[in-house]
């Protein structure tokens, strides 16, 4: 059995998730296997530094891109400035507020869009930018290892099942670091959820 | 003042049908709305196991409600807000719905006089939205549903009546397990409770958790509890 959901082009065509059949014990071992393939897709390609490591180099990297609209925000940078929060435990209510929405956003839409105002009004047609997609993830992952909310690794197994629909048009180096945590951590998460079953 | 059902083809409304049926309970109003989909076929496996939850999957919501001389109005939409619907039940001295469909009702039926009541399958407010009663089995291994008065807002309106079931031990929990625990709640609710429905309590939109559509992944881990721990 091959893992179905992470094969088409989930950009240009997203999955909806609906009614998905039972298909058994087998469909796990599946999911696993795939997601096992990318991570080794990518330690075969080059070093991984460690999660904390990757962060950084990632900050450093990126430049923010100030809007002269205020009302609008660049969601590469957001994304990045939360995650940063998280990962120093300084999250505030208006952090939580915006993943939040954000989640709520994507679970409706399954895209990122480059830019939004403050209300989450799209400000780009453009949802390609992969980046979005693995920041977002890995904030997903800090707020799922805070919390155990299932709705947590709910939206990072869909936002992964993207990512790795797409893992052969990642090319930064340090993007492909963090997918690697993060399809990792995922993986262990789903485990540990599983194990309580068997 | 009385109270009607808006049926829709789909196994929800042939699990409340058959259900209200058998426990001889009358509504004054029944409203299919129809829109002649194809009947999904299902395996005797299924067919076998809904019998045993009191209703027969195989039997379409049509296939009820003519084969027991129920009179009912039907409608070639399926669709809650469409203003055709909202204008005959405006023509009407009802003033509850019980509504097997769920979502969002827009101002013009909310604004239209009738109150539609909603079986949801999560304890309200800590599982509102899709999917509750998996994300509810994977937290505590246990379903719920809310009979609640619906409002403008997704699964926050005043509660009437709420109950938990043990999880299935059985993997059909779309086609069995979710409309078996609604049609139960439906029952209950209409037994016990008296009309008008005056007893209701107030949700704050703002508490609890909102889910959306689970992940199959997460879906077979909660399906795989069921059949595994008994």
């Amino acid at each position: 059995m091959k893992y179905s959901y992470s094969n088409a082009n989930l950009l240009e065509f997203p999955q909806k998730y609906q009614m998905t059949p039972f298909e058994g014990r087998e469909f796990l071992s599946s999911y696993e296997q795939s997601r096992k393939d990318v991570l080794d897709k990518i330690k075969n390609n080059q070093a991984v530094n460690s999660l904390s490591q990757t962060l950084e180099l990632i900050k450093k990297s990126s430049s923010t891109n100030e809007k002269e609209n205020k009302k609008i925000f660049v969601t590469n940078d957001l994304l990045l400035s939360i995650l940063l929060k998280l990962e120093s435990k300084e999250e505030t209510q208006q952090e939580t507020k915006m993943i939040m929405m954000l989640l709520k956003k994507f679970e409706i839409k399954k895209k990122i869009f480059a830019e939004y105002d403050y209300k989450l009004k799209e400000n780009s047609t453009d949802f390609k930018i992969l980046r979005n997609y693995i920041l977002f993830a890995a904030i997903c992952i800090q707020k799922f290892q805070d919390n155990n909310n299932l709705k947590f690794l709910n939206v990072l197994l869909k936002l992964n099942d993207i990512i790795c629909s797409q893992i052969d048009s990642i090319s930064d180096e340090h993007d492909l670091s963090l997918v690697y945590h993060v399809i990792n951590l995922e993986l262990e998460y789903v485990s540990d959820l599983n194990r309580k079953t068997l | 003042m009385s109270t009607g059902i808006i049926l829709t083809p789909d196994v929800r409304s042939k699990a409340y049908i058959q259900k209200i049926l058998h426990h001889q309970i009358h509504f004054e109003h029944i409203i299919f709305m129809n829109d002649n989909r194809t009947e999904k076929k299902y395996s005797e496996d299924i067919i076998k196991l809904s019998k045993n939850h009191g209703f027969d999957i195989s039997q379409s919501v049509m296939n009820t409600l003519l084969k027991n001389n129920l009179d009912f109005k039907e409608f070639s939409f399926v669709d809650i807000n469409n203003p055709i619907l909202i204008k005959y039940l405006q023509s009407l001295d009802t003033e509850f719905f019980i509504f097997t469909g769920g979502g969002i009702l827009k101002h013009d039926i909310l604004s239209s006089g009738v109150k539609f009541i909603h079986l949801h399958s999560g304890i309200t407010p800590y599982y509102r939205g899709s999917s509750c009663f998996y994300y509810s089995i994977l937290d505590a291994n246990y379903a719920g549903v809310t009979a609640f008065i619906m409002d403008k807002n997704l699964d926050t309106g005043p509660v009437l009546f709420q109950k938990k079931f043990q999880k299935p031990n059985h993997k059909y929990l779309d086609d069995v397990f979710d409309p078996y625990i609604r049609a139960e709640t439906l029952i209950e609710l209409l037994k016990n409770k008296t009309m008008p429905f005056t007893e209701s309590i107030k949700q704050n939109p703002l508490d609890g958790e909102t889910y959306h559509i689970i992940h199959p992944v997460l879906k077979h881990i909660a399906i795989l509890r069921c059949i595994t721990n008994d």
